[in-house]
């Protein structure tokens, strides 16, 4: 489980995974333009670049908290509807991670962890999601995403990442 | 890896004290705590081979380990063997020796026996003398507990030479619970979830410890009996926070984490994690319990003033009390074995040290002052050393420092990252 590398920097690059599918579109369609070949035609079905931000499932997205606060910030609010809607339009069970930066020391980090992913739980209910459809667990600071000393790291691992689970 | 090295190993150990002068009933101790008193200066000298002309090499070997079990309490100094070639016959008054170590072996196939006696030099007379038998494998063991002997003999108190220490490692994209001697020679490892461990806790009796793994997706509570190493047991698996058990000095119960009521609160449960009440209740986060040896009270982390800090809870009253106010953040008590003394980290400018106070907010001290951080303190069984992890660059190395912040040194060096040590019998 802790060997999943992850990719971080496209999370860094792109505000989100609709930002990067959008940039890669772009891309192919400036490709085809330069060869001046009709290009076959193709599904509109595109498999998913298997991108995802933090260690979320793709068609979810991690929320951001404050240092040593566990409320969603206002900010984060449309990344909460946008969870609520994949987790409602669908059959899958979300286990909620809440994760840390690694000031503050590893147990009290466990116990903020766990009411980062109880405030998106709860947030997620007040939209509607069923409550069997979702778990929480908390990392602490254990499984850092960004092992940095700055404010970018930091900001990066104070995150609650949404998995989905058989 | 030596897994025999923590079993039962004392059936086959047998020990004899050699006959030595009574000691007198007017013994004056050396009083291990107090800062200003100048070290004992001991002398190890190689032990020698019983058999004339065979092999000294494991005479080095022995002489070398008493030497760092003995150091370690922190109250002897030890004469480098360069200084006088080892020999067991130099001059000790000239060196300035307070005693010499004489130490004697024989190798007979797979056992080992050694006698060793402790010599006075100002008084000429033999402190100590014992002799042992047992296997090569447990040739340590035999040495700590003459080291434990000699530490009693001189303070009134036994040594720490005979215990384990449990921590957490960080190697191979795992994190996993092990446990080691004071000198880190043989290390075993406990837990192979291949996951991610945290916060061991021994029993008070020191034969079973707790942790919390997630190897199962939800974070779960797990004891293991250190007798075998085969299996462990779930005994608290709630959604959520199953973490940090604050063991009662009985062993008959224990004061849990769990998130199940919505909030990280402390509940008091039985060994077997059975709750039988809930102690906190909606007041931010409580976390890190640690009981006071009597089991009238308990410190533990809360941040209900909006920052961490330490509380003390009476069990009898269950009246609350906040304990620290100097620091901008506080956590991770650890209540002394044998006195009223807690030791805890506090965040100074910016980097945990490691503080001491008493349970009245009195004698707050820091014990660490450089700029690394030092988390994670608990206490020697004899309360007269604190064990912490001390980050280095990106890794943590485990470290001890006597409780009044003398004798600070890193106690052994595994790779990887070692984490959450805590120290029993």
């Amino acid at each position: 489980m802790m060997k999943r590398l992850q990719v971080v920097v496209p999370a860094l690059l792109c505000v989100s995974v609709l930002a990067l599918t959008g940039c890669g579109k772009k891309a192919d369609t400036d490709a085809a333009m330069k060869t001046d070949a009709a290009a076959p035609e193709e599904s509109l079905d595109s498999k998913g670049t298997g991108i995802s931000e933090g260690r979320t499932s793709e068609g979810m997205l991690p929320v951001y908290f404050d240092f040593d606060e566990s409320a969603i910030r206002a900010d984060q609010t449309s990344r909460i509807q946008l969870n609520a809607d994949f987790i409602n339009k669908g059959t899958v069970n979300v286990r909620i991670e809440g994760n840390c930066d690694p000031r503050g020391t590893n147990e009290y980090n466990m116990a903020l962890g766990e009411r980062r992913a109880m405030s998106a739980k709860k947030a997620l209910l007040d939209l509607g999601v069923a409550e069997a459809k979702l778990t929480t667990v908390s990392y602490g600071e254990e499984r850092l995403l960004l092992h940095g000393e700055d404010e970018m790291s930091w900001a990066q691992n104070r995150r609650d990442d949404f998995v989905i689970v058989e | 890896m030596n897994k025999s090295a923590f079993a039962l190993i004392f059936l086959l150990l047998s020990c004899f004290s050699l006959p030595s002068p009574s000691q007198a009933a007017d013994r004056v101790y050396v009083d291990i705590t107090a800062s200003s008193t100048r070290k004992i200066n001991f002398a190890v000298p190689w032990f020698a081979n019983a058999q004339a002309g065979q092999d000294q090499s494991k005479g080095k070997e022995l002489a070398d380990t008493l030497a760092k079990a003995l150091e370690f309490h922190g109250v002897i100094g030890i004469s480098p063997t360069a200084e006088y070639g080892g020999t067991q016959s130099a001059n000790w008054r000239q060196l300035g020796v307070d005693y010499a170590v004489l130490g004697q072996f024989a190798l007979s196939g797979k056992n080992l026996s050694l006698e060793i006696r402790v010599l006075d030099i100002a008084t000429n007379q033999i402190l100590l003398g014992k002799s042992y038998t047992g296997t090569v494998q447990q040739q340590d063991e035999m040495l700590f507990k003459f080291c434990d002997s000699v530490i009693e003999a001189l303070t009134g108190k036994p040594g720490i030479a005979s215990t384990k220490i449990a921590f957490v490692s960080y190697t191979r994209n795992a994190k996993e619970v092990y446990l080691t001697d004071i000198l880190g020679h043989k290390l075993r490892q406990v837990t192979r979830h291949r996951n991610l461990a945290v916060s061991p806790r021994f029993t008070p009796d020191g034969k079973k410890l707790s942790y919390t793994s997630y190897h199962s997706g939800n974070q779960n509570l797990y004891i293991t009996d250190l007798s075998q190493s085969k299996t462990t047991r779930l005994i608290s698996k709630r959604k959520g926070l199953n973490l940090a058990p604050a063991w009662s000095p009985d062993g008959r119960y224990m004061i849990l984490t769990l998130s199940i009521n919505g909030n990280p609160d402390l509940y008091l449960c039985d060994s077997n994690a059975k709750i039988i009440e809930q102690l906190t209740d909606r007041s931010g986060i409580n976390v890190s319990a640690s009981w006071s040896p009597d089991g009238s009270q308990i410190v533990f982390v809360s941040d209900r003033t909006g920052k961490p800090h330490i509380y003390m809870m009476n069990l009898s009253t269950r009246q609350v009390q906040r304990l620290t106010f100097e620091g901008s953040e506080n956590s991770e008590p650890s209540w002394s074995p044998t006195e009223n003394l807690i030791v805890y980290t506090s965040l100074r400018n910016g980097v945990y040290q490691i503080c001491t106070i008493k349970p009245d907010g009195s004698a707050a001290q820091q014990l660490t002052t450089d700029l690394s951080h030092h988390e994670m303190p608990s206490w020697s069984p004899d309360g007269n050393q604190i064990i912490f992890a001390k980050r280095g660059g990106n890794r943590h190395q485990i470290h001890a420092i006597m409780k009044n912040g003398s004798f600070q040194r890193p106690i052994f060096s595994f790779p990887g990252s070692n984490t959450y040590p805590r120290w029993s019998r």
